[in-house]
């Protein structure tokens, strides 16, 4: 580990420890409730940057995944009477398997293909949530879901909740920090870079696609079965073909393929999300309308643009020009 | 019944091929997966409706709602893809989701979503042959959707115009290299391929009504469609667009209409897995 890294890795474990700290002493049970659903939208956030980011992948069917998530818990914890953290090992693991088995047709696609295939994967789920009734209770989803105990506390208290959600962001960050860093990390970015090459280089092109989508979804079903511990109520409508938009839109608009991307998106489309609610009916409009201005005038994402210019500003002149003559050629270069 | 159920799909399969020849259409040139597609039959939808309170004829309302989707997708292609014509076909998907979300709630805003009446001339009579029913208006639809197929499949392999199309939708950059103004004529194929679907709008008003959601379900239906045909091939989407308004047909008749839109992009995901290139297209071999 190099001593960037290292100092990189204190400041997010003491990030994470404030931000477990600071989560006790959260007063407004508005801001709690926007909090907690912010953390588990970020923890979706970097399931996608997983597919769209490092590897190079489109997911339009993440929601799926949630949905699957969220459902595993809810039945297993209704109707069987298992206990939350049983049930949360079974929805992770069930929906790394949904990922495994959505991967095997899928990894063989690419591009726009792979986009609407996976948007169909979440039309998909989400008609079976629907119509599935004797299982699934149709639109009236599942009532009752019990709050965890985390050793004896309740995390029925917001505070503790957003305590629990919060350790588990900084796992999850740290679970993609150190797979990135891994070979398989190695083998994705080469893949994202150019399928040909990565496969001629001795890459096992659809394995390293197959571990992404299993590791995307069990971290989408992990995130749907916090959303149903919290919520205690899910019906389909949460998991819908909306939910898969705003969660890709999220991680572009940050940045893709960084960590702090997808958290500086989640938060910048949480905090919209709120204010538009001043706005009542043309809160959409105004999203839309947001949305489409982001993307064109930052197709880079708002993280990678901020890091390039502050990192620019810190350059000596002289590699300022070799840059600036670099950005010029790079500009008349045709993106495939 | 069964025959009944085979016209039934045709109609909406008429219906379909219109919007997805659209979306291939904008795919083949653009390289852009147009979410917001049946968003345009929406804007044309209730162009029809508010021309039908002015007192015109159906049949203008029709071709003026062909000109109003234009003139919002020519707005929308400058505001929202002509900024990233170069830049990442994924950015492109997700400006058009933009605009999707960005249409339906500003028509909602406008116009509430209680769904509207539209009133034909057509809509009351329905005609016998062999024994199977046919209403006017989906007769209609069929024999619009047909012509405009036709007229755009003509233009494509005939004209100059649309050989340029052709050569565009093949290699922009080398079509650039023979003069051919690539960006114009990306322009007008946008414009064009939502006025076909503002046109399928207009027609599909008085039997589906007018609400601002109705372009959601047409979206999915018409990718599905197209990946069916092919992505960026002009037969294949009309052929496609008949093959689903049948199959869907069938599941609703023999299993249940709950299940219809799972049933559909169950079909799809076969579709992908089995002949990702479509039915009719030709495997390309992937240069490096």
């Amino acid at each position: 580990m190099t001593r960037a890294r290292k100092i990189y890795f204190l400041a997010i474990a003491a990030i994470c420890i404030f931000g477990v700290y600071g989560s006790l002493y959260l007063q407004n049970l508005y801001l709690l409730r926007v909090a907690i659903l912010a953390v588990i939208t970020a923890i979706l956030a970097l399931s996608v940057d997983i597919l769209v980011g490092y590897t190079g992948q489109i997911s339009l069917g993440q929601a799926g995944f949630f949905g699957i998530g969220a459902y595993v818990m809810g039945i297993l914890n209704t109707n069987f009477h298992l206990p939350f953290w049983i049930s949360l090992v079974f929805a992770i693991l069930f929906t790394g398997f949904v990922g495994f088995v959505l991967g095997l047709p899928t990894t063989k696609l690419k591009g726009h293909f792979l986009g609407i295939a996976t948007m169909g994967f979440g039309v998909i789920v989400n008609g079976v949530l629907n119509n599935w009734t004797s299982v699934t209770g149709g639109p009236n989803g599942i009532r009752g879901i019990e709050t965890p105990y985390f050793f004896s506390i309740s995390l029925e208290y917001g505070n503790y909740f957003l305590g629990f959600a919060l350790a588990s962001l900084f796992v999850v960050i740290l679970l993609i920090f150190l797979i990135v860093h891994s070979p398989i990390g190695r083998a994705w970015r080469c893949l994202r870079q150019d399928e040909i090459t990565a496969y001629v280089a001795g890459i096992n092109v659809y394995k390293y696609k197959l571990i992404a989508f299993m590791l995307s979804g069990g971290i989408a079903g992990y995130a749907g079965s916090l959303f149903a511990g919290y919520m205690t109520f899910i019906s389909p409508e949460t998991f819908d073909l909306n939910q898969s938009i705003s969660l890709i839109t999220t991680v572009i608009m940050g940045g893709s393929g960084t960590l702090l991307g997808p958290l500086l998106g989640t938060a910048i489309l949480s905090f919209v999300n709120e204010w538009l609610r001043n706005f009542s009916e043309l809160r959409l409009v105004i999203y839309g309308f947001i949305l489409v201005t982001m993307i064109t005038l930052l197709p880079e994402g708002i993280y990678p643009f901020f890091k390039r210019k502050i990192l620019f500003f810190f350059t000596s002149k002289k590699k300022k020009r070799s840059i600036e003559t670099e950005g010029s050629n790079g500009k008349d270069v045709v993106n495939e | 019944m069964f025959s009944q159920m085979v016209v039934n799909g045709l109609a909406n399969g008429a219906l379909y091929a219109l919007i997805a020849l659209g979306l291939t259409l904008i795919y083949g040139v653009m390289n852009l997966s147009n979410f917001a597609q049946g968003e345009f039959a929406m804007v044309g939808a209730f162009a029809a409706y508010f021309l039908k309170q002015l007192h015109m004829g159906y049949l203008l309302t029709v071709i003026l709602s062909f000109a109003v989707a234009g003139v919002v997708g020519l707005i929308c292609y400058f505001l929202a893809f002509y900024p990233l014509r170069r830049s990442n076909p994924l950015n492109m998907m997700l400006s058009s989701m933009g605009v999707s979300i960005f249409l339906v709630n500003l028509s909602q805003y406008i116009f509430s979503p209680t769904p509207k009446v539209v009133e034909t001339p057509f809509s009351d009579q329905s005609i016998q042959i062999l024994g199977v029913y046919l209403s006017e208006q989906r007769l209609l639809i069929v024999i619009v959707s047909l012509v405009l197929c036709g007229l755009t499949y003509w233009v494509l392999e005939r004209s100059k115009f649309g050989r340029s199309v052709r050569a565009a939708s093949i290699d922009p950059d080398t079509a650039m290299l023979y003069g051919i103004p690539t960006n114009k004529i990306s322009m007008i194929t946008f414009v064009v391929g939502v006025a076909l679907t503002g046109i399928a709008g207009a027609l599909t008003a008085p039997i589906y009504n007018v609400f601002p959601t109705m372009g959601i379900s047409l979206t999915l239906k018409a990718f599905v469609v197209v990946v069916l045909g092919g992505m960026g091939n002009i037969v294949g989407a009309i052929l496609g667009g008949f093959i689903i308004g049948l199959i869907e047909s069938f599941s609703a008749g023999y299993i249940s209409t709950g299940f219809q839109d799972a049933i559909v992009f169950t079909i799809l995901f076969l579709v992908l897995i089995f002949r990702p290139q479509g039915i009719l297209s030709k495997v390309r071999g992937e240069k490096v």
